[in-house]
C-alpha cells in the first residue's frame, strides 16, 4: 500500500514536470543550435535555473548526506567547491562565451578544435568527454535506483523502475533539448528545496528539538566528527584543499557546463549567475544536517548503504506521501543534470566525432544525428550500468578528475603565447593515463593530495615541456638552416 | 555568421578584479587549513562549518565588487 502511494507520487512528479517542460518549450523549431545550446538566448533567470539544476545532482542529494553519515567533516568539501567553481565561471565564463558566439561553437570540443586549429585535438576532447559523461550518467542512474527502491518499500527492484525513468527523460531530451531541461529545473529546484528543508530542518527538529541540539548530540557521540584530520592523512586538510580545487575547476570544464555557458544570452547573464548562485548553494548545508541526523537515528550502515542513510530515516519514520515527494525530488535531481549530460554527449558525438570523419554528412543531418546520438549514449550508459556497476565505481574517480584535465587547454587559450595542439593533447593524454593507473592500483592519494590534482599538475608540466622542446627544436633548425640558406 | 556579435562591449577584468576574486577563492580552498577547528562554536555549528558558510555568502559580495571595478 505505502509503496503504491509513494510510487504514484514519484510518477506524478516526473510526468508532471516533463509535461511542464513540453508546454514551456512549446513549438520552438529545433535546430542544432536550439537543441544543444538553446539558441544562445538564455537570460539570467533561465541560465540560473539551468546552472542550479546542474549543480545539485542525485550525488549531492544522496552522496553528500552519505558522506556526512560515514565520514563527517570531509563532506564539507561539497560546500566549498561550488563557490570556487563559480569564481572560475565569473573570471573565464564570459570570454569562453564570447568566442563560442563569434565562431558558433556548440561543444567544448569545437572550442579546442578551433582555438588550437586541430580537428584531431577536437576529436580527442570529444572522445574523452563522452567517456566521462557516460560514467557520470551511471552515477545518476544508481542514485535514481536507490530512490525508487526506497519508494518501493522493498517490493520493487530499482533496476526496472530505473530503466523506465531513464528512458522517459531520454524521450524528453530528444524533443525539447536544453531549453526543456532548463524549464524542468523550475520544478526540480522548488521540489529539491522543499525536500532539503524537510530533511535538514524538520528531521533535526523532530528528533533533537533543533539543529543546535543535533550538533550537541553529535559531539557527544562522535567528538572528532566535525573537524578534518590534519595534514596528509586520508581525508585530511591536504586532501580537502586538493579535492575542492579539482572539483571546483570542473564547474567550467565539464562538457555539459560548456553547453550551459554557450547558452547564455550575454556576458552579463553569466556574471550575474556567478554572483547569485552561491546563495542557492548554501542550502546544501541542510543535506549535511540530514546525514548527521541519520547517523544518530539509524547508526550502523556500512559502505554504499550510507548513501541511503537519510532516505531510510524518511522511510521508517514518515508516511508514504513524504517518501514519495522526497524520492520524486531526488529523482528529478538525477534526471535534470542527467539530461544535460546526455545532450552534451550526443552533440559531441554528432558534431565532433562523426564530423571529424565526414563533415558534410554531419552538417547536413546535424539535428537528426544529435538526436540519434542522444539515444545511443543513453542506451550505452544504461547497458554498461546494468552489467558492470562495480567496475564503474572505480572508473568514476577517473571521470571526475578527468573532466578537470581540460583546464590547461581552457586557461592557456587566453594567453598571448598559445601552446600548440600537440602540447595540449599530450598533457591531456598523460594526465588521463596517470589517472587510469591510479584507479587500477586503487591509489586515491599521493602525499595526501587528491590524485586528480596531481594529474592536473602533471598535465600542466607536460604542456610546458612539449612547448619548450618544440620551441627549442625550432630554434635549432633555424640556426642550422640559416647559413645554408644564404 | 552572427549579425550582432555582442550587445555590449567586452568587459575587461583588471588586476584589482582578479585580486578581489582571488580572496574568496583562496579562502574556501587553502584557507580551510587554518579554519579546521571545532571552537569557537557558534549556534552549535563547528567553526569549520561557520567559516565555510560565511565564505559562500561572502563570495557574491567579492564578485560584485570585482564586477564593478571591471565596469569602470
Amino acid at each position: 500500500m505505502s509503496s503504491l502511494v509513494a510510487f504514484a507520487i514519484v510518477g506524478a512528479i516526473l510526468l508532471g514536470s516533463m509535461a511542464f517542460g513540453f508546454l514551456a518549450v512549446g513549438k520552438i523549431k529545433m535546430s542544432p543550435q536550439e537543441l544543444v545550446v538553446g539558441n544562445r538566448s538564455f537570460g539570467t533567470i533561465l541560465l540560473s535555473l539551468l546552472l542550479a539544476g546542474e549543480s545539485i545532482t542525485t550525488f549531492t542529494f544522496l552522496g553528500a548526506a552519505g558522506w556526512a553519515y560515514s565520514r563527517g567533516a570531509p563532506a564539507f568539501y561539497i560546500l566549498a567547491y561550488l563557490p570556487l567553481g563559480l569564481i572560475m565561471l565569473f573570471l573565464f565564463g564570459p570570454s569562453l562565451w564570447r568566442r563560442a558566439r563569434e565562431f558558433n561553437f556548440l561543444t567544448n570540443a569545437d572550442y579546442f578544435a578551433s582555438i588550437y586549429e586541430s580537428r584531431l585535438l577536437g576529436l580527442l576532447v570529444a572522445v574523452c568527454g563522452v567517456f566521462f559523461l557516460v560514467l557520470y550518467l551511471t552515477v545518476q542512474l544508481t542514485g535514481i535506483q536507490i530512490l525508487l527502491e526506497i519508494a518501493g518499500y522493498g517490493s520493487v527492484k530499482g533496476i526496472s523502475a530505473g530503466a523506465i525513468a531513464f528512458f522517459l527523460i531520454v524521450i524528453f531530451v530528444f524533443f525539447n533539448g536544453l531549453r526543456g531541461v532548463a524549464w524542468v529545473s523550475v520544478v526540480k529546484d522548488l521540489l529539491v528545496l522543499g525536500a532539503l528543508l524537510f530533511a535538514g530542518v524538520i528531521i533535526p527538529i523532530h528528533f533533537f528539538g533543533s539543529p543546535l541540539h543535533l550538533f550537541e548530540r553529535l559531539r557527544e557521540a562522535h567528538p572528532d566528527w566535525l573537524t578534518l584530520r590534519s595534514g596528509s592523512m586520508p581525508n585530511g586538510t591536504v586532501w580537502f584543499v586538493s579535492t575542492v580545487l579539482v572539483n571546483g575547476v570542473g564547474i567550467i570544464t565539464w562538457p555539459h557546463a560548456a553547453a550551459a555557458i554557450y547558452s547564455a544570452k550575454d556576458e552579463a547573464s553569466i556574471r550575474r549567475n556567478a554572483m547569485l548562485l552561491p546563495f542557492y548553494q548554501v542550502i546544501l548545508v541542510l543535506v549535511l544536517f540530514a546525514g548527521f541526523s541519520a547517523l544518530l537515528v539509524t547508526p550502523g550502515l556500512k559502505g554504499d548503504d550510507a548513501d541511503q542513510s537519510f532516505m531510510r530515516v524518511v522511510q521508517t519514520h514518515y508516511s508514504a506521501w513524504v517518501v514519495g515527494v522526497v524520492a520524486g525530488a531526488g529523482c528529478l535531481a538525477g534526471l535534470v543534470p542527467g539530461s544535460s549530460m546526455i545532450l552534451a554527449a550526443g552533440s559531441l558525438i554528432a558534431k565532433n566525432i562523426v564530423g571529424t570523419f565526414s563533415q558534410s554528412f554531419a552538417q547536413k543531418h546535424q539535428t537528426a544525428l544529435t538526436r540519434i546520438s542522444v539515444l545511443l549514449v543513453a542506451l550505452f550508459a544504461f547497458v554498461s550500468w546494468a552489467i558492470a556497476r562495480s567496475t564503474l565505481v572505480s572508473m568514476l574517480l577517473v571521470a571526475a578528475s578527468g573532466a578537470a584535465q581540460f583546464l590547461p587547454g581552457i586557461l592557456l587559450s587566453f594567453s598571448d603565447r598559445r601552446p600548440s595542439a600537440l602540447s595540449i593533447g599530450s598533457g591531456l593524454v598523460v594526465s588521463l593515463l596517470f589517472l587510469c593507473w591510479t584507479a587500477a592500483v586503487k591509489l586515491p592519494l599521493i602525499f595526501g593530495i587528491n590524485v586528480g590534482l596531481v594529474a592536473l599538475m602533471l598535465n600542466f608540466a607536460m604542456v610546458g615541456l612539449i612547448a619548450l622542446t618544440s620551441q627549442f627544436g625550432q630554434r635549432l633548425r633555424q640556426s642550422g638552416r640559416e647559413p645554408a640558406d644564404r | 555568421m552572427n549579425e550582432d556579435i555582442s550587445p555590449q562591449p567586452a568587459k575587461r577584468l583588471g588586476p584589482t578584479a582578479y585580486l578581489l576574486a582571488a580572496i574568496p577563492f583562496f579562502a574556501v580552498s587553502f584557507g580551510v587549513c587554518f579554519a579546521n577547528r571545532d571552537e569557537p562554536v557558534l549556534f552549535g555549528f563547528p567553526f569549520l562549518l561557520t567559516y565555510l558558510i560565511f565564505w559562500i555568502c561572502a563570495t557574491p559580495l567579492f564578485l560584485w565588487l570585482a564586477d564593478r571595478r571591471a565596469r569602470q
